[in-house]
């Protein structure tokens, strides 16, 4: 039987939880070349809300949790189509012996801001796993009076490890068709502002209607959204290195509850030293109405 | 995924101001909108100049050689004038089968070039090719962007025609040029007159010995001008203003 019993009721670990969860923050950016086109985004996210559930398997799961975009930046870059060249000698095959060249455009590039959005991790299915930490600032000849003194002692933490994390593939909005519309139609406009109003309106006749344009050049065979929500997703890889930063986060950075080692009984006071008493074997587990923490008091 | 280095994440159009701001035609003065195209007919060596204004800018080689089966060489004259002028050189040197052309073009640049082309094994009473005097077989090639009506004339016939671009509208799909037209030039222009859609080619066979030049006479600049417009405008517009 063990030397300590701590247990937490559902509603106390629900807010130690609220407060892992509202701790993480993430934000990345990178870029990309497809082919046709070049991406990059700029990402910034924290997590709301989800319910939370302890099972009597010993295992957590977290449900519905709100991922936030604080920052969801997107711009694409590619190329605009030339103004075709022309055969100046055919051949008796139908074909051409000698051409003019082409004259090509150049490329732009549309920003299109989705910040705001809300997408959802659907669930964390997890354990609690306790490890011990020791402060890699506390010196090698310290005591564990003087760790503490110095506002480095060794640790046991909890923290809850994800078996899974399942992240929904980002909801784009149908209103990106316009969005991006408008995006690429600006960057054209501002690309070409330079030229004469006659130059403007060829290139404008040879690039069409935008949104034909856009699909097009892009190779959309779905719609805007879908390849949108695609492209962050599963080209750029987002939903697996969000489902990794979440897993990470929960079982190793954050932990849901942490006991310094050894733990304090007796507060300090004057002419004597505190009482504390090391921690051994300490174990988490859940149930559906708990947390329990056993540990067995060490040499 | 793949790094962005082949392309940058800004916009960057790769338009030459010389494709607006140029708006006539010489064959005898070879711009980015212009490009000549010579047959050579018979085998051998041919010693080339590409020249502007007054002086040689650059040299090249021509071989005209029945073992290749290439019939179209590019002679770029504007980069041809940034390569390092050497012996052997690879980058001045080209092969082209005897029924094949070569096709002097301005990929960049204010251009005004004209070539000159003679055999290596030269022979006094052979004259030298001079792209300034087109000769029969030649066929400049041209587009007339900045909409508008032009003159076309052989400068050395003084036979003249008109051209006719029309201005360009934004449809429901695309708008991709149609094949280019074709117009004869020696003695006479024809047609005499030449109607071209926006950003259509125009190919002149030439049937005499020509300099093909083609002047804008009045622009045109479409149903409404756009506030703003940096085009330039030719005399004949001032005059009518």
């Amino acid at each position: 039987m063990s030397d300590v019993t701590i247990a937490a009721s559902a509603n106390a670990f629900e807010q130690l939880f609220d407060a892992v969860r509202d701790n993480f923050h993430f934000s990345k950016s990178d870029s990309g070349s497809f082919g046709p086109f070049s991406a990059s985004y700029s990402i910034a996210l924290h997590l709301e809300d989800g319910t939370l559930t302890l099972n009597d398997d010993n295992t957590i799961e977290v449900k519905d949790v709100d991922i936030v975009w604080d920052t969801l930046e997107v711009q694409i870059c590619f190329d605009l189509p030339c103004i075709p060249g022309f055969c100046v000698v055919p051949d008796p095959w139908n074909g051409c012996l000698v051409s003019f060249p082409e004259i090509c455009l150049g490329s732009i590039c549309a920003p299109v801001d989705l910040s705001g959005l809300v997408s959802e991790i659907s669930d964390v299915k997890a354990s609690l796993v306790p490890t011990y930490f020791v402060d890699p600032a506390r010196l090698p000849g310290w005591s564990d009076l003087d760790a503490e003194l110095n506002g480095h002692p060794n640790k046991w933490r909890i923290f809850i490890d994800p078996v899974w994390v399942n992240v929904d593939p980002i909801d784009i909005p149908a209103t990106i068709d316009n969005l991006l519309e408008n995006a690429v139609k600006n960057a054209i406009d501002s690309a070409i502002s330079f030229l004469p109003g006659w130059m403007q309106d060829i290139v404008l006749a040879v690039l069409g209607p935008i949104i034909d344009l856009i699909i097009s050049t892009l190779d959309i065979v779905t719609d805007i959204a879908d390849w949108l929500s695609d492209l962050l997703g599963n080209l750029f890889g987002l939903l697996g290195i969000i489902e990794t930063a979440v897993a990470d986060y929960f079982a190793s950075q954050y932990p849901i509850y942490e006991f310094e080692d050894p733990y304090p009984v007796l507060a300090a006071e004057p002419g004597l030293i505190p009482v504390k008493i090391p921690i051994r074997n300490l174990a988490a587990t859940v149930n559906s109405k708990e947390m329990v923490v056993v540990a067995d008091v060490g040499p | 995924m793949s790094p962005t280095s082949d392309r940058e994440m800004r916009s960057k159009l790769l338009f030459d101001r010389n494709l607006f701001t140029q708006i006539g035609l010489d064959s005898g003065a070879l711009t980015m909108l212009g490009t000549l195209v010579h047959g050579f007919g018979d085998p051998g060596e041919y010693r080339g100049t590409a020249q502007k204004g007054d002086g040689p800018e650059a040299t090249f080689q021509v071989s005209v050689d029945r073992s290749c089966a290439v019939a179209q060489v590019n002679v770029d004259l504007a980069t041809l004038a940034d390569e390092d002028d050497g012996c052997g050189d690879d980058a001045r040197r080209f092969v082209v089968h005897p029924k094949g052309f070569a096709v002097f073009h301005v990929s960049g640049g204010s251009g005004g070039y004209w070539v000159n082309l003679r055999r290596a094994d030269e022979d006094p009473a052979v004259k030298a090719y001079d792209s300034r005097r087109l000769e029969q077989g030649d066929i400049f090639s041209a587009v007339l962007l900045r909409p508008g009506r032009y003159a076309i004339e052989n400068a050395l016939s003084k036979a003249r025609g008109e051209v006719t671009v029309a201005y360009p509208t934004v449809g429901k799909v695309a708008y991709r040029p149609p094949a280019a037209l074709d117009a004869e030039c020696g003695e006479t222009i024809k047609p005499h007159a030449i109607r071209l859609k926006p950003a259509q080619g125009l190919n002149v066979h030439v049937t005499a010995p020509a300099r093909v030049k083609i002047t804008l006479v009045e622009p045109d600049d479409g149903p409404q001008s756009r506030p703003g417009s940096t085009a330039p405008r030719s005399r004949a517009t001032r005059r009518k203003r």
